[in-house]
């Protein structure tokens, strides 16, 4: 059993998945502390990263639902699902506790919170990009959705604007967590049920 | 023959990812724009500054992603088998595999341009213009961040390399950008405060060769052969040249334009003047100090005009009060704050018109309470701390005195403390 | 010879495993059949011969001149047509726009190139389709896709390698038919698996076993080969026969002379 959850582990590029999240908390955790103490705003210098770091590790996420073996997949007696869910829940824990622990303190103000948050959210989208356009390019959707907010980082707290700008809220805004929570719900239901979209012949790699 | 076939730069720009790479691009800047569009709707100069930015922070990283996907595509689609046995230059297959990622996003973000700058032909004011140098620089920009992805996905076989481009495009930009040295104006997103600066003539060519000079001496790295590849070193020589002049000239690459900063004046007395750059602004100001006008038309020694200041300490006149960063109160020249503006206003009026005049409480509590009576400043709910004693004191007397005498006093007042002696200030 | 395609002591090296061994050959014009097991070194041969991949020592030589020389070597390549043995495409592009594609990266002028795009999908019979994008294609008509691009500048030296994977039984008599008529006034070089096509289409057969020349011949004389051995185990035809029996005697024949360069793999 533990060689058969290793031989799907490795099919899916899980190690190399694993050591990018791996890598990013310290990395992140280093930046945090740069960002910190190299400019006059003290926790709130954080919000880059907090953005931007889900934004990577969604993106090594949405690469692993990959699969070179779709039409093969479908013909298999297990079903799918449970090891889907599992595999897109299990790493999402990974992220969101190394990331949140990269941010210590303050965790109101782009701190643990709002890492967790958009982690969540983040992997949400990229899940259901995954199962819609293929995990090949799952990372895109987010990737639109930080261009596009990241600009208006400095939009105020709360509001309606915390609805769609749910990724650059300070913290506890309850709008920011609804939205991101409902995005990874609806990406891990959707992914778990449909898998990631077949990407056709001819497209290896 | 039925069809004839066409270069397949048409092929290319039509198909892939390109154009949905340059719809994205436009619907990401667009989105944003909109977002923040009371940030810019008010002038030239903000209009240009902004897209610059945008264009920078949001299309900038989409386009390189999305060539770093493309120029994987060889690689996902097995046809460098097929590529390695043509005849066709490296350098023209490589523009040419290049194009639609490079072309599409820079489309998406002139489109993007050219709509804001039509929002804004009907708030900007009748001097200045859009500045399509800069716009071209930020454009040439885009496109050469987009061809370095496009080589790193040439190079790098890996999956997340297109989001990492991002990544980096995302950080690396507004790290130089923020830098507090003259090396940040090497940024094409750098943003910079004055409405009516324009940049030096050379500025967004020598930024273009900058940026361009870059991309083509990479491309010319990766695309010629090993004799050729010494032709990389010419725009790599010209983007260091522009370099070092844009890093020589820091700040200056922006001056102040006397067209848009001479002033414009309505009539009334004291006159209320707006740069010209913000000249639409002056009916609403005029409006909003009314009451203030009202009340300093009757004391003499008041300040004859209230202008709109450059932030930097400047005043044509001693007997001018000054107000800084109009875009504030305003948006899209209809006044949103003016009881902020007129109590401001009133501030600056009551303080001396020279830098380096000691604080004193006894003038601070006077000084302000004379600014209260003038203008009043809107009270935070619920209200933060308490007021001093002298101030509270000062603003009751005031109020409680007789018209004439209080005209008389205000007049003492404004004559010390606009001559920069505000100790000669007599007591209530 | 006057031949279009000419190896002399072709040796190629992966790694360690050795996939042609100092080989000598020569193509004229005609169809010539490459056949051979699995991993024999045929399509390492067609790669060298494509310019894809430089030999580990030995002399190339193409359309009268060694391609190792550059300037030799781009000429070479716009009188080349080559289907690679995984042929890579764009899935977005139209047959049109994919064979224009490969039709500019061989340098056809362009006024040329038109008609030229049209006749190649022409002679692959998907005039029908050709404004079809080929993610839409069928495996079949993918790969006379990929026949379609090979030919599509009149190649000198056609090179294709197992161009009738997917084919179906009509297609694949069209495409001998094609290959003969191409044969003509190229060389083309076909290697597959399949030796019906070698019989029908090839005026030449090259057998290549562990990375050297088992056998070379027409189709004929291997078949009679075939015969002559008379009623071996193996194989449904004479070319067939032919073929094991080349390939057997290659081997025992191979065996004592050349112990020192068995093939591992």
């Amino acid at each position: 059993m533990t060689t058969n959850l290793l031989l799907y582990a490795r099919s899916r590029a899980l190690p190399v998945t694993v050591g990018v999240l791996i890598a990013a908390a310290p990395a992140t955790a280093w930046f945090a502390d740069w960002l910190v103490s190299g400019s006059g705003l003290g926790p709130r210098a954080r919000q880059p990263l907090v953005v931007l770091a889900p934004l990577l590790v969604s993106a090594a996420i949405g690469a692993s639902l990959y699969t070179h073996s779709e039409e093969l997949d479908r013909t298999a007696v297990r079903p799918w699902w449970p090891r889907r869910a599992c595999q897109l829940l299990l790493l999402t824990a990974v992220a969101a506790g190394l990331l949140a622990m990269a941010v210590p303190g303050e965790s109101q103000v782009y701190g643990a919170y709002a890492m967790a948050r958009n982690v969540l959210g983040s992997v949400g989208v990229t899940a259901l990009a995954a199962a819609l356009i293929g995990a090949r390019l799952s990372w895109l959707p987010m990737l639109v959705h930080t261009g596009a907010v990241y600009f208006t980082a400095r939009a105020e707290p709360g509001g309606p604007g915390a609805v769609w700008a749910w990724s650059v809220q300070p913290g506890p805004q309850r709008a920011a967590w609804w939205t991101a929570a409902a995005l990874f719900a609806a990406g891990t239901c959707l992914y778990a049920l449909r898998g990631a979209r077949p990407e056709g012949p001819g497209s290896r790699r | 023959m039925s069809r004839t076939t066409t270069h397949p730069l048409r092929a290319e720009l039509r198909r892939g990812v390109g154009l949905p790479a340059g719809a994205a691009t436009l619907a990401a800047l667009l989105f944003a724009m909109y977002d923040r569009a009371d940030g810019w709707l008010t002038g030239w100069t903000d209009t240009t500054d902004m897209l610059r930015s945008a264009g920078v922070i949001v299309g900038a990283p989409l386009a390189a992603a999305a060539a770093c996907w493309q120029g994987g595509r060889e690689r996902r689609r097995g046809t460098e088998e097929l590529l390695a046995t043509v005849s066709r230059a490296r350098l023209r297959r490589t523009l040419l595999a290049a194009a639609p990622t490079v072309l599409w996003p820079v489309v998406g973000y002139l489109l993007t341009a050219a709509v804001c700058l039509a929002a804004t032909w009907q708030y900007a004011s009748d001097v200045g213009g859009p500045y399509a140098s800069m716009l071209a620089a930020d454009a040439t920009a885009i496109g050469s961040l987009a061809a370095l992805g496009f080589l790193v996905g040439r190079l790098v076989p890996w999956r997340l390399a297109p989001p990492l481009v991002a990544l980096a495009v995302f950080s690396v930009d507004p790290y130089i950008a923020n830098q507090d040295s003259p090396i940040a104006w090497l940024s094409p997103g750098k943003e910079h405060v004055y409405a009516w600066d324009r940049p030096v003539w050379w500025f967004g060519p020598v930024s273009m060769v900058w940026m361009a000079g870059l991309a083509a001496a990479a491309l010319l790295a990766y695309a010629t052969r090993r004799r050729a590849r010494a032709l990389a070193l010419a725009p790599l020589a010209a983007a260091a040249t522009a370099a070092v002049l844009i890093v020589q000239t820091g700040e200056g690459v922006w001056r102040p334009d006397p067209a848009s900063a001479a002033l414009v004046c309505d009539d009334g007395a004291p006159r209320v003047c707006a740069s010209r750059t913000h000249g639409r602004m002056l009916p609403d100001a005029s409006a909003a100090l009314a009451g203030l006008s009202a009340k300093l038309r009757a004391i003499p020694n008041a300040p004859t005009r209230i202008v709109e200041s450059r932030g930097d300490g400047h005043r044509a006149r001693r007997t001018d009060a000054t107000l800084f960063g109009w875009d504030y109160y305003f948006r899209r020249n209809r006044i949103v704050e003016p009881e902020m503006f007129a109590a401001n206003a009133a501030l600056d009026a009551t303080a001396p018109p020279c830098p380096g005049v000691s604080d004193k409480e006894r003038y601070n509590d006077l000084s302000e309470a004379v600014a209260e009576w003038l203008a009043p400043m809107p009270r935070p709910e619920p209200p933060i701390g308490q007021d001093a004693p002298g101030y509270t004191r000062a603003l009751a007397k005031l109020k409680a005195m007789p018209d004439a005498e209080r005209t008389r006093w205000l007049g003492g007042y404004f004559a010390a403390v606009r001559s920069c002696h505000p100790e000669r200030v007599t007591a209530l | 010879m006057n031949s279009a395609a000419s190896v002399r002591k072709l040796t190629v090296r992966h790694r360690r495993t050795t996939a042609l061994d100092a080989v000598d050959l020569a193509f004229g014009t005609g169809v010539h059949g490459l056949l051979g097991p699995n991993g024999a070194g045929k399509t390492s041969l067609i790669r060298v011969l494509a310019t894809v991949a430089p030999p580990t020592s030995g002399r190339v030589e193409l359309l009268g001149g060694d391609v190792s020389a550059p300037a030799h070597r781009t000429a070479v390549r716009r009188r080349l047509g080559y289907l690679p043995q995984e042929f890579g495409y764009y899935p977005g592009f139209t047959v049109r726009e994919f064979v224009a594609y490969v039709a500019w990266l061989k340098e056809m002028p362009r006024a040329a190139a038109s008609a030229a795009v049209e006749g190649a999908v022409a002679r692959v019979g998907l005039t029908d389709r050709i404004d079809a994008k080929i993610r839409t294609l069928s495996g079949g008509m993918v790969r006379r896709v990929g026949i379609a691009q090979a030919i599509v500048n009149d190649p000198d030296l056609l090179l294709l390698d197992e161009p009738t994977a997917g084919l179906d039984p009509e297609q694949r008599v069209d495409f001998r038919a094609l290959l003969r008529e191409l044969g003509r006034d190229a060389t083309v070089i076909v290697s597959t698996h399949l030796v019906e096509d070698v019989a029908a289409a090839c005026t030449e057969v090259t057998l290549i076993g562990a990375g050297r020349v088992a056998y070379r011949g027409t189709p004929h004389a291997l078949a009679a080969l075939g015969e002559e051995a008379g009623a071996e185990d193996f194989g449904d035809n004479p070319i067939e026969r032919g073929y094991a029996v080349a390939l057997r005697r290659h081997r025992s024949g191979a065996a004592p002379t050349t112990s020192g360069w068995s093939v591992t793999r």
